[in-house]
């Protein structure tokens, strides 16, 4: 839960004390934002939400896995009638939900949870009944489709987490024509305003934490299969995975900078890793390959659309960065770098493997040694133990380096190893000095 | 929002979610009713779907045509393959067009390759939903009498199918002629 919250519950009672505020309106705030500040509140709410996302997720399934067998006794009419029961059925729960202005969170995610699986039965057990072929992918658009609106309306999780899947899939299997795969952007963007609007109240709550996180791993994979042909194709892969990964860690510093657990830090979580691994991956010398730009290759305007696309994320990420800098938080400014030095990477790459290699090399060492420092100076165990891990990645991915020598990376090893050993002898004289 | 808004919304999208399956059904159902009947020579086997369950997958013979003079097609294009039936009522494909054909029955199908003027195309309907325990065995009778590649059986494997405005569904699967569920039961009482 948010710091702030905690921070602004610790100082109502002197705000009441004081006059500053009545003593209902302090209520009423406790009202607004609930009991963030104990764990049990939280771990409750969770329950609520998994128990009847999993209840109805299972009656859903069953009744799937019913209807599968293929019953042949039953009747066309008959088989009509039931595949959209389980819908109407829904439908009419979730319509009763809203006249009579029930809000609880188990009703919704459990009628939006039910609703959601009851259009995927309806569209299946048609397809069974009238043996129509159908591809996987266009079963799950349609289904993603109509379910959205029931997130919305209903203010349900489930339904809006499987679209992002079903549009992420859809990508996958869209088949050979690269243009039709564009559209997973617009698709994406009516998913965008669920995250905003559930996180209106409390951020933290876990109806958009679960959505980010969904989010943040199906955009991941999603973002590079639409964009494929062009990533590929003008070698300009670096920048734009740099740019997604950055984009999504400094979104969540920036909004979701207060968390107070890991799992509340889905967007930072998914930005991270994706920006290390990428690092680790341009830190080869045979990631980079020279001489693939040409800007003839932009010829026609589904490449000029593609490249828009790809530039979006780097010039967003950059512009948030540039915001880290003056706000002086400095763990967001070492990951957030990853865009821009995706762009100055790129720009050396083309020249020279070398140049591009090395100016990964070099910036993972100072991300790790610096989570490190940072880690220590505010004695957080869980940001040593990242710095350790990111030094440790790359210390490994060059000793088994082929493309350098024995004898230079033996020596690259002793002067670094010297110069830890010196780095651990400075620190201990600090800590001394402090004591 | 007001809640009569919301719920008001709610309703036309519960509408839009219902109207979908139930026009799916519609549609197949007049095909079922009216569209001429056809049969399509098949080669049978059986995979699993997690959603639909067990069906027979079906692969057609002969799924070539050649391309109406003048025409051109890519692969992978939506076409409309002209039909007529032989004298036992088997499917004879005429000619490939792009655009639906003024007269006669048709189906929309999808392009895959071809040499010449000739075309392959994928038929829209490639799949037989059976009862879990069943299409198990119905593949093994295909085995048994199944049309073999190159060789002429006298009472073929073909799938029954009603054609209707560029649309086909299968209606049954008929096994050395005998519609597959009977030839089952048969079989089973046999033993």
């Amino acid at each position: 839960m948010s710091k702030h919250i905690q921070w602004l519950y610790e100082e109502l009672p002197g705000l009441v004390s004081r006059g500053v505020m009545p003593a209902e309106v302090a209520e009423r705030l406790r009202q607004h934002y609930g009991a963030p500040g104990t764990p049990a509140g939280a771990a409750k709410r969770w329950a609520i939400i998994l128990f009847s996302i999993l209840g109805a997720a299972l009656i859903g399934g069953g009744i799937i896995l019913l209807l599968a067998h293929n019953w042949e006794e039953l009747s066309r009419p008959v088989r009509a009638v039931i595949s959209v029961a389980p819908l109407a059925v829904a439908a009419a729960i979730g319509a009763w939900l809203l006249w009579t202005g029930r809000t609880s969170t188990a009703w919704r995610e459990g009628v939006g949870t039910f609703q959601t699986i009851a259009i995927g039965v309806a569209i299946s057990l048609i397809a069974q009944t009238y043996n129509l072929g159908g591809r996987f992918d266009e079963f799950m658009l349609t289904w993603s489709l109509l379910a959205l609106p029931v997130a919305y309306l209903l203010g349900a999780t489930l339904p809006a987490i499987l679209y992002l899947v079903g549009i992420t899939v859809w990508t996958g299997a869209v088949g050979h024509d690269a243009g039709q795969r564009l559209w997973y952007f617009p698709l994406l963007g009516l998913a965008l305003p669920f995250l905003w609007w559930t996180s209106r109240g409390n951020r933290y709550h876990p109806r958009p934490v679960l959505f980010a996180w969904v989010l943040a791993i199906t955009m991941s994979i999603a973002t590079g299969i639409a964009l494929e042909q062009v990533l590929g194709r003008l070698e300009v892969w670096p920048v734009f995975f740099g740019g997604l990964f950055g984009l999504l860690f400094l979104v969540g510093a920036r909004w979701w900078g207060d968390a107070t657990a890991a799992w509340q830090r889905p967007l930072q979580n998914v930005g991270a890793l994706g920006a290390v691994g990428l690092s680790l991956v341009l830190s080869f010398g045979d990631a980079w390959s020279p001489g693939r730009w040409h800007w003839e290759q932009i010829q026609t305007w589904r490449t000029v659309v593609e490249l828009a696309a790809v530039a979006v994320f780097p010039v967003a990420a950059i512009a948030l960065w540039v915001r880290s800098w003056t706000r002086r938080a400095w763990s967001e400014v070492m990951v957030g770098a990853v865009p821009a030095l995706a762009v100055v990477g790129w720009t050396l790459g083309v020249q020279s493997k070398l140049l591009g290699a090395g100016l990964f090399n070099l910036y993972l060492f100072a991300l790790g040694i610096g989570t490190l420092v940072i880690g220590l100076r505010e004695r957080r165990l869980g940001t040593v133990n990242a710095g350790m891990a990111v030094l440790a990645a790359v210390i490994l991915c060059r000793f088994f380096d082929s493309d350098l020598g024995f004898v230079v990376r033996g020596v690259a090893f002793i002067v670094i190893g010297i110069g830890f050993l010196a780095t651990n002898l400075i620190l201990l004289k600090w800590k001394g000095a402090a004591k | 929002m007001n809640t009569k808004i919301l719920f008001g919304l709610f309703v036309a999208v519960a509408a839009v979610q219902l109207a979908v399956p139930v026009s799916q059904i519609w549609k197949h159902e007049d095909i079922l009713r009216t569209g001429t009947v056809y049969k399509f020579k098949t080669a049978p086997v059986d995979p699993y779907d997690a959603f639909r369950g067990r069906y027979v997958a079906l692969r057609f013979a002969d799924t070539q045509a050649p391309v109406r003079r003048g025409e051109s097609l890519d692969r992978r294009a939506t076409a409309y393959v002209t039909l007529r039936p032989d004298a036992d009522g088997f499917a004879q494909f005429g000619e490939l067009t792009a655009t639906v054909p003024a007269t006669g029955d048709y189906l929309r199908v999808e392009t895959t390759w071809g040499t010449g003027t000739n075309r392959q195309f994928r038929l829209p309907f490639d799949m037989f939903f059976m009862d879990e325990s069943k299409a198990p065995k119905a593949e093994d009778a295909y085995r048994q009498f199944g049309n073999r590649r190159g060789g002429q059986t006298n009472a073929p494997t073909y799938a029954v199918v009603r054609v209707k405005n560029g649309r086909g569904v299968i209606e049954d699967l008929c096994i050395t002629g005998v519609p597959v569920r009977e030839f089952l039961r048969t079989a089973a009482a046999g033993k």
